[in-house]
């Protein structure tokens, strides 16, 4: 609330008027009634699937809709014990802090340049950059994993780690780019003026302008990293490697399943994304509209 | 700030060093060869998910008498085999044992992937033990790839408390059959569960009139003998009774299409249906999400008087991989896997039905179950007369299925005719391999 | 306009010229190398793949020269795949896109509760596409499904409709389960970017009395134009990729009547062990989404003039 409420005062016309107000309601009430509306069509289904965390596969079956009641606290603790999750969460973790580190970094650095920086061979770096973004990792698949066989890092951790991190850049270097494109130019000037190199540059006036883009990328990257499921199936192969995304297969049987544990599993699996997505947003963006671009 | 902000960066590349540095610390895995008697690591790949700690328990029970061998397990679940043994096989990096479907592994052995059997089969005398009806699914051209452990078969799963409730009776003929249908909806009960949205049930919705109208023998000449074709109007006419008959006379629910797995089985146990066609894998189910109702199996109804069979197949087997540095470790793993002891538990836990003699004595496992490990006994030791078609989509390639599932999805629509599926499986037929 | 000149110009020689600054090397060396060697040596190597019979599995790989890409030509699923491809192209792109813009709008003056709407939009993200898949199969399912039950209590026939096991509209029902999952994606961006948008301007645009609907058209959109074309080339791509939800809620079913371009090349790959052809499919896709992306890029550069 705080920027606008500030802002408000300085913006509204001075002619505001009685019906102005009303038009003005109307159009608050509007927006949140369509909200609101928005709100559920997202939040049912989520809400609904949550709740079948807590239910047997027989309260599934009879009414699934229902609620859960009594309430199958049993599945969260099957869950976590057959997805193994106390195993798995330090592995994950460090697979996304890790991909998250390399992505952010060195797609801030590409962006930058392919956005704001003239040398020649940019627009085919950019143009094979693309590439990344339309090819599915299942495509690639095969000469990946005779890749990571070769750099002898099938079976470690840099065999999630390094690929990861790879077909993160060409996203990361895509929005990156996006970003620094839509910075006005002459604050970068302005510092050029000054008698900035390129690095002080992009370090010290550009680099913070675009922390949204930076929240978003990483956002994104964490979450890219968190779910991936067959590029650790594939290239990681070892249990005690394993990340939270393979722990859900110990519910899926063959022919079979049972949803209730399924719905458990999948709760731990993304409750921290959503955390961590709450914690970034809310730092950057508030980060940047303190004032950043005035 | 400046200051803070090179703090920031610095902090930030020392991260991202340290954590290279810890994903460097797990050593790669290089099987070095080693003596008998020397420390053994066996990788083993296998689809157990649900019963991942009857699996562990047997593989336990290996080490114990092997104390120098380490198993290392990893789980898949069948899609995903799929997408990575290949290339782990084929890249020199994949497991040493591994626990896949048969189609795929009798290719690993004609691509060269997997080992020929044959001589451990003649070590460990498997040709004896093993009924032959078990062993046939992992044959190629009279060479053993693969042991496998899931003998199965298919029929139609009826709850009989339901249907003594409503009055009606196990439909035996195909006049019966559209009879019960009409009686069975009336009541206000889906007669069938057919679920074809799900793709693969299609196999065995063909594979079971396909068997009463063109008879085991020459299922068997067709699938293993090379002769007949998939266009004979017996083939046609069995498309027609399922996709044809059946449908119109009301005996599936509206839409069989939109109708999957799981649908179907929830329409099971909630009593809207009152019987599904499909295989003994559904046993264990029945006694988890519908203990207080009687279910009993029965062949396919008869068409034209023909007799009703039951179809096997096989779940998956254990194949060895050439590139193993213990292939004899990993064949005597193999043996332990089918021994007395380790069969109990595979059947008595996991109900899994190994194709070798089970010693049922004292067994505690529910009625049905029970059933289905007569039936295959007394069809695998010859006993009795007991025969069994087979399930198709075990022996035919892979295109093939492609075609049973997206096909028949399209007859059950009206959008393609019974003659032109027929003509289609025929083609790919003609075209396999060579 | 008052506002600032920015760069302009893209992948065209229109950018005015500059003196070239070597230090970009130095930004895009660790991309270069990681991505040359994860994403441009595999992508080469698959390319040669396609030009084999090889099943993934035989220690030889025969080549086939182009035979591969001859029998795409005459391959009628693959025609139905490009087909749905670009229905999700056109559908998938504008629904997505809109209604992600029109969620970052509403939220872009931050209302009360400006957390719990950012996160709740976001939420099918968080849930990736095997589990949106789940819970729209039971959304759509026959027998106790959302809609189904509605439509019984209701007494609507419509929402009965077995809207997945129709050939008819099984590919419009992933469609509304993809637009709903993937709008939070470019709510986020669009979001981020709007954050970027010059407030003063906005304010100045009001006083002189433009509507909203103006000051959208002429001074948000505008200052997005570089996001918007993020946005839309990340979404055609999408489009011409999508595998994940299709697969988790149909597997292309029912009779291929929501096979894509995805769904085939795995089915072709992974099931059917038809690599080289597979590979050959994936080439035909990466080629129409790089095409369709640099075409889509050179008019937008052209705009911006």
């Amino acid at each position: 609330m705080g920027t606008t409420a500030r802002s408000l005062p300085r913006t509204r016309p001075v002619t505001a008027d009685r019906s102005w107000r009303l038009r003005q309601r109307l159009l608050a009430a509007g927006r949140y009634a369509l909200l609101i509306g928005f709100l559920v069509v997202f939040l049912v289904p989520f809400v609904w699937y949550a709740s079948m965390a807590l239910k047997t596969e027989r309260q599934i079956a009879a009414s699934p809709f229902g609620l859960p009641i009594p309430p199958a606290w049993d599945n969260l603790e099957q869950a976590w014990t057959l997805g193994r999750y106390s195993q798995y969460l330090p592995n994950t973790v460090v697979y996304a802090v890790a991909v998250i580190a390399g992505v952010c970094t060195f797609s801030c650095l590409s962006g930058y340049a392919l956005a704001r920086l003239t040398f020649p061979g940019r627009n085919l770096m950019f143009l094979l950059l693309l590439v990344g973004i339309t090819v599915p990792f299942q495509s690639l698949m095969i000469p990946t994993y005779y890749l990571a066989r070769d750099l002898n890092i099938l079976g470690t951790r840099l065999g999630m780690i390094v690929p990861a991190t790879a077909f993160g850049l060409s996203f990361g270097s895509f929005l990156m780019r996006a970003f620094f494109r839509g910075l006005p130019e002459e604050i970068a000037d302005a510092a050029r003026v000054d008698g900035g190199s390129e690095w002080r540059v992009f370090r010290d006036v550009m680099l913070p302008l675009a922390r949204p883009g930076l929240a978003t990328l990483a956002t994104f990257s964490f979450l890219e990293t968190w779910t991936a499921f067959l590029l650790p199936l594939v290239l990681v192969q070892r249990d005690e490697l394993r990340p939270v995304s393979l722990g859900l297969l110990f519910f899926t049987g063959r022919y079979s399943s049972d949803r209730g544990l399924i719905a458990a599993g999948v709760m731990f699996t993304i409750v921290p994304i959503i955390l961590v997505y709450i914690a970034l947003q809310r730092k950057f963006i508030e980060g940047i509209t303190a004032g950043a671009l005035k | 700030m400046v200051r803070l902000r090179h703090v920031r960066f610095a902090s930030a590349v020392l991260v991202l060093v340290v954590l290279a540095g810890m994903a460097m610390l797990p050593a790669s895995y290089a099987l070095a060869r080693q003596e008998s008697g020397e420390p053994v690591t066996l990788r083993v790949w296998d689809q157990f998910t649900e019963n991942s700690d009857i699996a562990d328990q047997i593989y336990a029970g290996f080490t114990a008498t092997h104390p120098n061998v380490t198993i290392e397990r990893e789980t898949f679940t069948l899609e995903q085999l799929r997408t990575t043994a290949s290339t782990a096989l084929a890249s020199g990096t994949g497991p040493d044992v591994i626990y896949h479907d048969v189609t795929p592994g009798r290719e690993f052995y004609r691509s060269g992937l997997v080992l020929s059997l044959d001589e451990y089969a003649e070590e460990y005398g498997w040709r004896e033990r093993f009924y032959p009806a078990g062993l046939r699914w992992t044959l190629v051209d009279d060479t053993l790839t693969g042991l496998g452990l899931e003998y199965e078969f298919v029929g139609v799963f009826y709850n009989k408390t339901r249907m003594d409730e409503a009055g009606l009776q196990i439909p035996e003929t195909l006049e019966q059959t559209l009879e019960y249908c009409r009686q069975a909806s009336e009541a206000g009960f889906i007669p069938y569960v057919a679920a074809t949205g799900a793709g693969w049930p299609n196999y065995f919705y063909f594979t079971m009139p396909l068997h009463n109208t063109v008879g085991v023998q020459q299922m068997t000449d067709l699938l293993f003998g090379g002769q007949g074709t998939w266009d004979s109007p017996e083939v046609v006419s069995a498309i027609e009774v399922f996709y044809r008959q059946m449908r119109d006379a009301g005996c599936f629910p509206e839409n069989p299409n939109a109708v999957d797995f799981d649908i179907g089985r929830d329409l099971l146990w909630a009593g809207d249906a009152l019987a599904m066609p499909i295989g003994t894998w559904l046993i264990p189910d029945v006694a988890q999400f519908d203990p207080e109702h009687e279910y009993v199996m029965s062949p396919f109804p008869a068409i034209d008087g023909n007799p009703r069979v039951y179809t096997a197949g096989m779940g998956s087997a254990f194949f060895i991989s050439s590139q193993s540095a213990h292939p004899d470790v990993a064949a005597e793993f193999l043996d332990y896997l089918f021994s007395d002891e380790a069969t109990r538990i595979w059947v008595e836990q996991a109900q899994y039905i190994p194709p070798v003699p089970v010693d049922t004595e004292g067994l505690d496992v529910p009625p049905l179950f029970q059933f289905a490990l007569e039936t295959l006994t007394a069809a695998g030791s010859g006993e009795g007369g007991t025969e069994l078609g087979y399930n198709i989509d075990l022996l035919v390639p892979q295109e093939f299925n492609t075609m049973m599932e997206d096909g028949f999805q399209a007859v059950m629509a009206d959008e393609k005719t019974p003659e032109q599926q027929a003509a289609d499986l025929q083609q790919i037929w003609e075209n396999r391999d060579q | 306009m008052a506002y600032p000149m920015r760069q302009r110009g893209l992948l065209s020689g229109i950018t005015r010229p500059r003196r070239v600054n070597w230090i970009a090397y130095l930004f895009m060396l660790p991309t270069v190398v990681l991505y040359s060697l994860f994403v441009l040596y595999p992508f080469v190597a698959s390319f040669s793949l396609s030009l084999t019979d090889w099943n993934g599995a035989d220690s030889v790989r025969t080549f086939v020269g182009f035979d591969n890409y001859v029998r795409l030509v005459r391959d009628g699923v693959l025609r139905t795949a490009l087909t749905h491809n670009l229905v999700w192209m056109v559908v998938g792109s504008a629904g997505g896109i809109g209604l992600g813009f029109l969620l970052a709008l509403l939220v872009w003056h931050r209302p009360r509760g400006f957390v719990l709407f950012r996160t709740v939009f976001f939420l099918p993200q968080v849930l990736g596409a095997a589990v949106v898949g789940i819970i729209w199969k039971l959304i759509y399912r026959p027998y106790k499904g959302l809609l189904y039950e509605l439509g019984e209590t209701f007494d609507i026939p419509f929402l009965r409709f077995p809207f997945l096991g129709e050939t008819t509209t099984a590919l419009g029902a992933i469609l509304a389960a993809a637009i709903w999952a993937g709008a939070g994606f470019f709510f986020v961006i669009l979001l981020a970017g709007l954050q970027n948008v010059d407030r003063d301007l906005l304010d100045a645009a009001r006083v002189d009395g433009a509507s909203g609907a103006q000051r959208l058209r002429h001074v948000v959109v505008p200052q997005l134009a570089p996001i918007f074309t993020l946005v839309l080339v990340l979404a055609l791509i999408g489009s011409l990729n999508v595998f994940d939800i299709v697969w988790a809620m149909t597997e292309g079913g029912p009779a291929n009547s929501t096979e894509v371009i995805g769904t085939y090349s795995y089915t072709k790959a992974f099931l059917e062990s038809n690599v080289g052809y597979a590979a050959a499919l994936t080439m035909v896709m990466t080629a129409l989404a790089i095409g369709v992306s640099a075409v889509l890029i050179r008019i937008r550069a052209r705009q911006e003039v």
